[in-house]
């Protein structure tokens, strides 16, 4: 016998096309048995059940077995004309290929049915909400400040929901609307539009909050992350340490008027020098400014702690201002028409009322009246009638005609003002008689304080305390009055009690008018916002932040005095000593304030911030978003929690 | 072919280079630079997935398959980082982009693998000797076996004596059955030949010169049938690998589109 | 298969006619017109009579002025007789492409390729089973518009009537060598070449006449065309072609022994010879070895314009004494031209400096270098111009290049991905595009070809009639002639005898699918390839 493989196994004649298109395999070959020569058809049939169709010629049957096949074979066909070699017909096997082909159709099937199930399963929830962390579509748990409170509402409460969705109810939870920043804009608002770059709608461009603040991405993630060389994408003002940063204001960090005119420099050089005050003079600047809670600010302790033991005499009884409030009227009483109008008063023809005082009613009034002075008998009338209302049923007739005016009074507006008082005026006056003080004589130096009448008769009012709760309450009616629409006279009143010289208590003496009107008559709004008020309310300052309490212990700031300079607060704050701060503040004119410390430059703070261990990067001291802040939902909602 | 292949891997780098500074970009810019990145991904993936289209398509020229196929592998690898650029991380939070990243680096790691064994095995079928198409196995199998009954017969008919027979039924029929010791043909282990020498001596003692000239011709078959068997092993392989690479690739690329569709409507 | 058998005439030679039908009136006047009048009819067997060759294997070409009838360097599978008029051939450089028409390759379009995606059958071998009788379309006449202006330009040679030209490149499966055309009606008989080699059998002074004529007309141009006359002046070329000799060393039908397992390889110089002259080889294949203890080592081989002896004849020319250091036989068949030792030291030698001996650097380097080549000659692939040669340590065994393969041929693979084994690569038994195609010797329809545009050797499968001459007769296996079924992937039998209809099937290079081999686009790992040997042995040209 010869050797294996023989060596004619490729001769033309024995070797036949392999055929790596055919989808199927023979059977017999795929249990390592010998295939037969023409293997299986194109539909995965056996090819080979006879190796031939035996042909008669003549009376002869023939083998036509091909010459690929071997030729004919010895024993030849079988008498009833069929081939001799008959095989029971196998099962083909599907080819390498083909099973490879089916295989990846099952592996695209059973991600189908996965992505199906998921949507089964995904939309499935009580209540329509779907809970997040059931959620196998979800891309990562949230973070830790969005993982509670999304508890409830589930994917919904940023993956809002649009009512006319024309997604099958289902599939709601799965194929949600799209607009995730809507989400976002429910719980965060800024002082700009949420969409424009620094909440700044003058800068072009539109943002996206997921742009930055990836979700998802596990309950520690950081949502916050900026960088130095995002900032110097559109900043030019490229910033690797502080050498680089542009030149502050010259006036930083004092930008502009506080809402206290204080003048550091006059207080600290002579009047705590003063053995006058020495009792009342702090030694230091944390003796006022509460270094235990700084932050931003370094808040100052309050009017009392501070000011009072000094000024406190300045607003109640040095006070040159008082309040008006019922001045009684001249009027003459000449024609019958005129007469019948008083009548209401239980006049006598040729009776003339004399007041005291002014001739003409003061602005109040003249509102609350409804009436112009100038159409005397209608005004004497009405004056009339509300005098009687205020004999017979005290303040509480101001309380309904305000209401009729359509601005309506507060009680604190009254504060301490007695009936007896309110009926003696007016009983006074319709009397047509002098009027008489109190019996009681006040101590000698003391003014009256409160609601009083003075000689000529007519009722006013002077401040009890700093922050007097009815001059406030007058200050809030005045307000209300502006938005009412009647600003002028609200001017009239606001400037009342404000003005520093004349104004009821002076407020405006220390507390910066600088958001007033110059003048009583301008349309500018009389609003002065309630943290006007406040020792110290947040200048201005767009997306700065800034900790006082973290460089306080660096310096060495507790408790430290005037004196020395080389620590504490004075490290940074520097007070200029040319300044007279108190006299640019009255200008009222921003662009010639002048702080009364010398301006911060960079180099105060490259002094430290110039190593690389301490932070220099644009975020410590700048924020990315306008006034960021919660919305009153979420507000609410925590209240509500408290 | 090198240069091609040279300038195919440099393109792929620059790709990444590309991509990855577009997304910083973007990063900068307060853009979304997943957008970029995942596009990218998703075009690359495409372009990976079009190879398979284009082996279809042998009747037209579509630039040649071996061009493909460098593209194919140098892109493939360079979606490895598009990806990672993409996630952010080796392996993300979330189910669902977990099965993802699972079932692409399934697809990928059974991708280089591939790429190895058609690099290497190759080289081994060579040492082996012989060339076999997978598909004849069966058959050359068949036409051992006949021959090695056919001496069987030859030395029970010279000898009188039916060791060889015995042995036969006892064992060999069991080697020459089919295809045996697969893993140690793929390991390449002596254990097949171990195991004839082992026949061998167990068996001569008691061959008589007739069927010693027989047997010698089987042991012959043998070496034959164990070069077969190594072929079978090592083409086997080359073409079992993707077996699940390509499944896992269509499942995958399912996977992905579900994905873009998703990101489109949650997070866009 | 089981469902049952398709019955279709047998396709026999002669049942499709060369051209269309052929009247008694003209094949007696083709008999009696030269160069027919002069052979003896008596010497032609009854089965292949004269008359019936001029009946089936050849037709009347009416040429109008201006019909080119030849076009240079393609491949043409016939002769022509003029009958009367006469024809003009071109000269010196030949007509330039555009005035000869030739088009790019009129293959698939991409939309009919691409089509082939699922146009193809899903049956094995599968046939449309028309029969088809239209002749070789690729035998397109074109028009030269302008005479008057190529007679101008060109230089032209005309043939009268009685002549037969484009026989030499017929016989020889070689690209025809000059254009020819006519300018003036003239009636040409083509003859395909299986008659031309019919009459050659039986017709003595026929064959006698076309080796004259070789020598008359080609041996010249040829001599001209290689550089080694370069500086020889025109009129000298007269006694160069008289005094070359002109020798054909083995057998025309090499094959035949070849295939019968014994190599014969006539030697035609041996080491230690006297060089007597420069050996040229015209055609066909000749070994260079030389004698290695009790072998030989093969050194290189040379084809078609090589040279052999050329350094010791230059050696002996001056004046040293000077033996033939290697020894030359002839592969098959190989015609040689023998240029003598005065015609070299005339025209040659004195334009040229010393030739370089490369092959003695051979003898220092270590035996395997000479492995491959040694191979190659004995496996005879050095006939190819387009082998399969597969990378063994790349290919992976995906089966891709047979995919491809079968998805450009209707769905059948038309090469074999196996074959002999060198080192690491393969050449497989897949249509190797031979210079000396000798599948072609035998088909007695020929519908075995060189195609016209790119020489590819193709069957057409229309007049193909399955004999299985060329399958045979094709030394390297490379030729398979399967069973065609119908569409429906019955089997198709005829029904005299019920016996199987079949078909030669080969690679045909993809000649008509836009893009090439198919099988080479298609291999993924730079594995495949179709080599040229004549043009990577490195040492041929010495």
């Amino acid at each position: 016998m010869s050797d294996f493989p023989p060596q004619d196994r490729f001769a033309h004649n024995k070797s036949n096309y392999e055929r790596p298109t055919k989808g199927y395999v023979c059977g017999r070959a795929a249990f390592w048995g010998k295939p037969c020569a023409s293997g299986p058809d194109a539909n995965g049939g056996c090819g080979g059940v006879a190796d031939c169709q035996p042909f008669k010629e003549g009376d002869r049957w023939e083998c036509r077995r091909t010459a690929s096949q071997g030729g004919k074979c010895a024993a030849g066909p079988n008498p009833d004309g069929s081939c001799c070699n008959q095989r029971p017909p196998c099962a083909p096997v599907p080819s390498v290929r083909r099973q490879r082909g089916r295989l990846a159709l099952v592996g695209a099937v059973l991600a189908i049915c996965v992505l199906g199930m998921t949507l089964f399963f995904d939309s499935r929830s009580e209540s329509g909400t779907v809970k997040t962390n059931t959620l196998f579509s979800n891309p990562g748990e949230l973070s830790d400040v969005h993982h509670a409170f999304s508890a409830g509402e589930g994917c919904q409460t940023c993956h809002l929901i649009e009512e006319d969705s024309v997604v099958p109810s289902g599939f709601v939870a799965v194929i949600p609307r799209q607009d995730i920043q809507a989400g976002c804009v429910n719980c965060h608002e800024f002082g700009g539009p949420a969409a424009s770059p620094h909440n700044d709608a003058d800068l072009a461009g539109n943002t996206n909050c997921t742009n930055c603040h990836t979700e998802h991405q596990g309950r520690f993630a950081n949502l916050t992350q900026t960088t130095n060389q995002q900032c110097a994408f559109c900043h030019e003002q490229k910033f690797d340490n502080f050498a680089d940063h542009v030149a502050f204001d010259d006036r930083f960090p004092s930008l502009r008027a506080g809402q206290i005119v204080f003048d550091h420099n006059k207080h600290v050089k002579f009047h705590f020098q003063d053995k006058k005050y020495a009792d009342a003079a702090p030694a230091g600047c944390t003796d006022c400014h509460q270094s235990e809670a700084a932050g931003r600010r370094v808040d100052v302790k309050n009017f009392e702690q501070m000011c009072a033991s000094c000024h406190l005499p300045n607003i109640v009884e040095s006070a040159k201002g008082e309040m008006a409030f019922l001045d009684l009227p001249k009027l003459k009483l000449k024609r019958a028409a005129e007469l019948a109008a008083f009548n209401a008063c239980g006049a006598e023809p040729g009776e003339t009322f004399k007041s005291n005082g002014k001739s003409r009613s003061n602005p109040f009034i003249n509102w609350l009246l409804g009436a112009e002075p100038k159409k005397k008998v209608k005004f004497a009338e009405a004056y009339c009638g509300l005098l009687q209302d205020l004999r017979k049923d005290g303040i509480g007739a101001i309380f309904s005609r305000m209401s009729e005016r359509g601005v309506a009074a507060t009680p604190a507006m009254f504060s301490g003002i007695s009936r007896e008082l309110v009926s003696q005026v007016t009983e006074q006056w319709i009397t047509n008689e002098r009027y008489r003080p109190p019996k009681q004589k006040l101590p000698k130096g003391v003014s009256e304080l409160g609601w009083y009448v003075d000689r000529k008769g007519d009722l006013k009012y002077k401040p009890v305390s700093h922050a007097d709760p009815v001059a406030m309450a007058w200050i809030d009616f005045a307000k209300r009055l502006d938005s009412a629409g009647a600003g002028k006279l609200a001017s009239k009143l606001t400037l009342s009690i404000l003005s520093d010289d004349k104004g009821l208590g002076a407020c405006g003496k220390c507390h910066n008018q600088s958001t007033m009107p110059a003048a009583p008559d301008s349309e500018t709004s009389v609003a002065l916002a309630s943290s006007a008020w406040h020792s110290m309310a947040d200048a201005p300052h767009h997306r700065f932040v800034f900790n006082h309490d973290a460089h306080l212990s660096l310096v060495g700031a507790r408790n430290t005095n005037f004196a020395d300079s080389s620590t504490g607060c004075a490290v940074c704050h520097k007070i200029n000593d040319e300044s007279n701060y108190a006299k640019v503040v009255r200008k009222k004119d921003q662009a010639a304030y002048q702080s009364n410390f010398q301006a911060l430059t960079t180099d105060t703070c490259a002094q430290c911030h110039n190593e690389e261990s301490i932070q220099a990067d644009c975020r410590m001291c700048h924020q990315y978003h306008e006034e960021p802040r919660f919305s009153n939902r979420v507000l609410d909602t925590m209240g509500a929690r408290k | 072919m090198r240069r091609k292949a040279i300038i195919i891997w440099l393109i792929a780098a620059t790709l990444v280079a590309v991509v990855a500074w577009q997304a910083r970009q973007a990063h900068l810019a307060l853009q979304n630079p997943a957008i970029i990145s995942g596009y990218s991904a998703l075009a690359v993936m495409i372009a990976l997935v079009l190879f398979n289209v284009r082996k279809k398509l042998s009747m037209i020229p579509l630039v040649s398959a071996r061009v493909w196929l460098i593209i194919h592998v140098a892109f493939g690898v360079a979606l490895l980082p598009m990806v990672w650029l993409h996630t952010g991380s080796l392996w993300p939070e979330g189910l669902y982009e977990q099965v993802l990243i699972g079932l692409f680096y399934l697809v990928s790691g059974s991708g280089i693998f591939g790429y190895w064994l058609s690099l290497t095995v190759p080289r081994r079928l060579r040492h082996l000797g012989g060339e076999i198409i997978y598909e004849r196995i069966p058959h050359e199998l068949h036409e051992v076996r006949e021959q090695v009954k056919q001496l069987i017969f030859e030395a029970v008919e010279a000898s009188g004596h039916e060791t060889l027979t015995l042995e036969y039924k006892q064992s060999l029929a069991w080697f020459f059955a089919r295809p045996r010791f697969f893993f140690s043909h793929l390991s390449g282990s002596r254990r097949p030949s171990a195991w004839q020498e082992q026949k061998a001596q167990s068996l001569k003692p008691f061959l008589g010169e007739a069927e010693m000239r027989s047997f010698e011709k089987i042991e012959r078959l043998m070496d034959y049938k164990n070069k077969v068997d190594g072929h079978y092993a090592a083409q086997s392989f080359l073409k079992y690998w993707l077996y699940f690479h390509l499944p896992v690739s269509l499942s995958l690329i399912i996977f992905v589109l579900w994905h873009v569709l998703l990101v489109h409507l949650y997070a866009l | 298969m089981a469902n049952g058998i398709k019955l279709v005439d047998r396709p026999k030679r002669w049942q499709t006619p060369f051209g269309p039908d052929m009247s008694d009136v003209d094949i007696d006047r083709i008999l009696a017109s030269k160069p027919f009048s002069s052979m003896d009819q008596d010497k032609f067997p009854a089965s292949t009579s004269l008359r019936d060759i001029i009946r089936f294997d050849a037709r009347i070409i009416r040429a109008e002025p201006g019909q080119i009838i030849l076009r240079e360097g393609e491949y043409g599978n016939s002769a022509f007789a003029i009958l009367s008029g006469q024809v003009q051939i071109v000269l010196g450089d030949g007509l330039p492409p555009n005035l000869l028409g030739r088009s790019d390759d009129k293959g698939k379009s991409y939309a009919q390729a691409f089509a082939q995606l699922w146009q193809n059958n899903k049956h094995a071998e599968a046939r449309k089973l028309q029969v088809n009788t239209a002749t070789d379309s690729e035998n397109q006449f074109v028009v030269l518009k302008d005479l008057n202006q190529v007679f101008n330009d060109y230089k032209c040679a005309p043939l009268p009537a009685g002549q037969l030209f484009g026989e030499l490149a017929a016989l020889g499966r070689m690209p025809r060598t000059a254009s020819v055309f006519v300018d003036q009606p003239t009636k040409l008989l083509e003859i395909r070449w299986q008659g031309i080699r019919e009459i050659s059998r039986f017709n003595a002074e026929f064959k006698q006449a076309i080796d004259t004529k070789y020598r008359e007309n080609a041996l010249r141009q040829h001599l001209q065309a290689t550089d080694l006359f370069t500086h020889a002046p025109d009129e000298a070329f007269e006694e160069i072609v008289a005094s070359t000799l002109f020798e054909t060393h083995g057998s025309f039908d090499w094959y035949l022994d070849y295939k019968s397992g014994k190599r014969t390889e006539p030697v035609i110089a041996s080491e230690g010879d006297y060089p007597d002259g420069l050996l040229l080889v015209r055609a066909g294949f000749a070994r260079v070895y030389r004698s290695l203890g009790s072998g030989q080592q093969t050194l290189t081989y040379l084809s078609a314009g090589d040279l052999y002896g050329f350094h010791e004849v230059y050696d002996q020319s001056q004046g040293k004494e000077s033996r033939l250091e290697t020894s030359l036989s002839a592969l098959g068949y190989v015609d040689l031209i023998r240029i003598p030792l005065p015609l070299l030291e005339k025209y040659v030698f004195p334009h040229m400096t010393p030739p370089e001996f490369r092959l003695r650097d051979h003898k220092n380097k270590p035996l395997e270098n000479n492995l491959a080549e040694d191979w190659l000659v004995y496996n005879r692939f050095i006939n190819a111009t387009a082998a399969m040669v597969i990378d063994l340590d790349s290919c992976v065994r995906c089966d891709d290049c047979v995919r491809a393969c079968a998805s450009t041929h209707d769905g059948n693979p038309r090469f074999k991905r196996h074959g002999k084994v060198f080192d690491n690569w393969m050449v497989t038994n897949a249509c190797m595009h031979c210079i000396d195609p000798v599948c072609m010797i035998g088909c007695p329809t020929g519908a075995i070809h060189r195609s016209a545009q790119g020489g590819e050797v193709i069957i057409n499968d229309d007049t193909c009639i399955g004999c299985g001459t060329c399958a045979a007769s094709c030394p390297y296996d490379n030729i398979t002639v399967v069973e065609i079924a119908d569409g429906a992937g019955r089997a198709v039998v005829d029904p005299v005898s019920h016996k199987p209809i079949q078909k030669a099937t080969k690679c045909d290079l993809c000649h008509t699918n836009p893009g090439g081999p198919a099988c080479v686009q298609a291999c993924p790992h730079d594995a495949l390839f179709r080599v040229d040997f004549d043009t990577i042995n490195p040492l041929n040209k010495v």
